[in-house]
């Protein structure tokens, strides 16, 4: 519209426009319109680009979801842009080389260097040479869990897993070989009242996989740690003892 | 200090891998490279970047990985973002939107238009370009609520304005007021992601 037209005027032809796009003006508004567009050209071409919008619009779009994000995302979120540092298991505290950040995502999950995918991601730094030591829940100490096979489990295959309490949530190192190559796998914590916690998932690789991932659930409210399949099925759980609440 | 939320300024550090919008900045102009508060970037841009990935993925928990990743991505490129070349919020959905096509690829999940027999204009026209697809759900996503529910309402659900205005208690003239301005939006939006791909 052009400039030297007053605010009033301009939600009033505004007001029809939008009616015209819509087939909703009556005899009345549809003659007023048209001289409102008579007068300013400039309404025309206006008119003319948003009806090729509406039709784009109706092209491109067949429906809209109008939700919000859970309010775990941000604890997610949060807890993956974060540069404090990671201690590492005990047993993998040994001479390696460096590792870079995975260019897909959230994941902190390696296969001999080649990306897995992950929904957790913490930021994997040098090595400490003294983690935080404490019973299960002290913040950043390493907690080793005891693995059982589950209804899925696959023979050959290995996987180490500990847990590391953070003020933002629940860490969970994996170290994984034998797995059928390519198969995909979820990792889920879950509380005492059966509620369950995404942690991410991971492709089975040919190689080691070390992996890292992050669930928006404080330690001291997890009681078991479960890898399944993607039907389902556990191939390893661990039950966990009661953790301290701190943070 | 600088105004935008979830951003503040800090000297210049080194680059970091990041999104091809940020690479091609990083060549043509000089940064000024600002600190990236997650957090507030977070609170204030996060649930339109979520209506956008889930818009285009259809399906809430990989739309969710996809806001994660994209704040991630974000955090790992701060250094070279360029508050002089389009404020956090551009920039986010920027990041975004590579994130979600990448969603795709890895998934095989082109999203085909849905014809169910809304809109028979639409039946004839034929499958559209996914980028095509992607640029406008991103722009229906960075319209305000209230421009966004009266669009969506009367061009895409077909809701007449007597009867959203009666179900909304909002005068029609209001409502036809909130479809024009959030059309145009919506235009102006497309234009300018047309100038940065």
């Amino acid at each position: 519209m052009t400039d030297h037209v007053n605010e009033g005027f301009e939600d009033r032809a505004a007001e029809l426009m939008a009616g015209a796009l819509a087939g909703d003006l009556d005899a009345g508004e549809r003659r007023e319109l048209a001289a409102l567009v008579e007068a300013d050209p400039a309404l025309r071409v206006e008119l003319e680009q948003l009806g090729a919008t509406v039709a784009d619009l109706r092209r491109d779009v067949a429906d809209w979801r109008e939700e919000t994000p859970s309010d775990a995302l941000r604890a997610r979120v949060l807890g993956a842009t974060t540069d404090a540092p990671v201690p590492q298991p005990a047993q993998q505290r040994r001479a390696r080389a460096p590792r870079r950040r995975s260019f897909w995502a959230p994941a902190a999950c390696f296969a001999g260097g080649v990306l897995v995918t992950a929904a957790g991601f913490v930021v994997a730094p040098g090595l400490q040479d003294g983690p935080p030591q404490g019973p299960p829940g002290t913040l950043g100490a390493v907690e080793a869990l005891a693995l059982d096979g589950g209804p899925g489990a696959v023979d050959g295959a290995s996987i180490d897993a500990s847990l590391v309490a953070h003020t933002w949530g629940t860490e969970t190192v994996l170290e994984i070989e034998g797995l059928p190559v390519g198969e995909g796998y979820d990792v889920v914590l879950i509380g005492p009242d059966g509620q369950e916690y995404d942690s991410g998932s991971f492709l089975a690789s040919a190689v080691t996989i070390d992996c890292r991932m992050n669930a928006a659930v404080m330690r001291a409210d997890v009681e078991r740690l479960e890898i399944r399949q993607d039907d389902g099925a556990v191939v390893t759980a661990a039950t966990l003892p009661d953790a301290v609440e701190q943070g | 200090m600088v105004t935008l939320a979830g951003l503040r300024a800090v000297p210049h550090a080194p680059d970091d891998d990041g999104d091809d919008r940020l690479d091609a900045a990083a060549d043509v102009a000089p940064r000024h490279p600002i600190a990236f508060d997650v957090a507030d970037a977070y609170d204030s841009h996060a649930r339109e970047i979520f209506g956008f990935a889930l818009n285009a993925v259809r399906d809430r928990g990989t739309a969710e990985d996809c806001v994660q990743e994209t704040f991630v991505r974000a955090w790992r490129a701060r250094d070279r973002f360029d508050v002089t070349r389009g404020g956090v919020r551009t920039w986010l959905f920027a990041i975004a939107r590579n994130v979600v096509k990448d969603s795709y690829r890895r998934g095989e999940r082109i999203p085909e238009p849905v014809d169910d027999g809304s809109f028979p204009e639409v039946a004839g026209a034929g499958p559209t370009d996914p980028v095509e697809r992607l640029a406008m759900t991103q722009a229906l996503a960075t319209l305000s609520e209230e421009h966004r529910e009266a669009v969506v309402a009367v061009h895409l659900v077909g809701v007449g304005y007597p009867e959203l205005s009666e179900r909304l208690g909002v005068p029609v003239a209001t409502l036809r007021t909130r479809t024009f301005y959030g059309l145009r939006a919506l235009r102006r939006h497309l234009e300018q992601q047309e100038g940065t791909r």
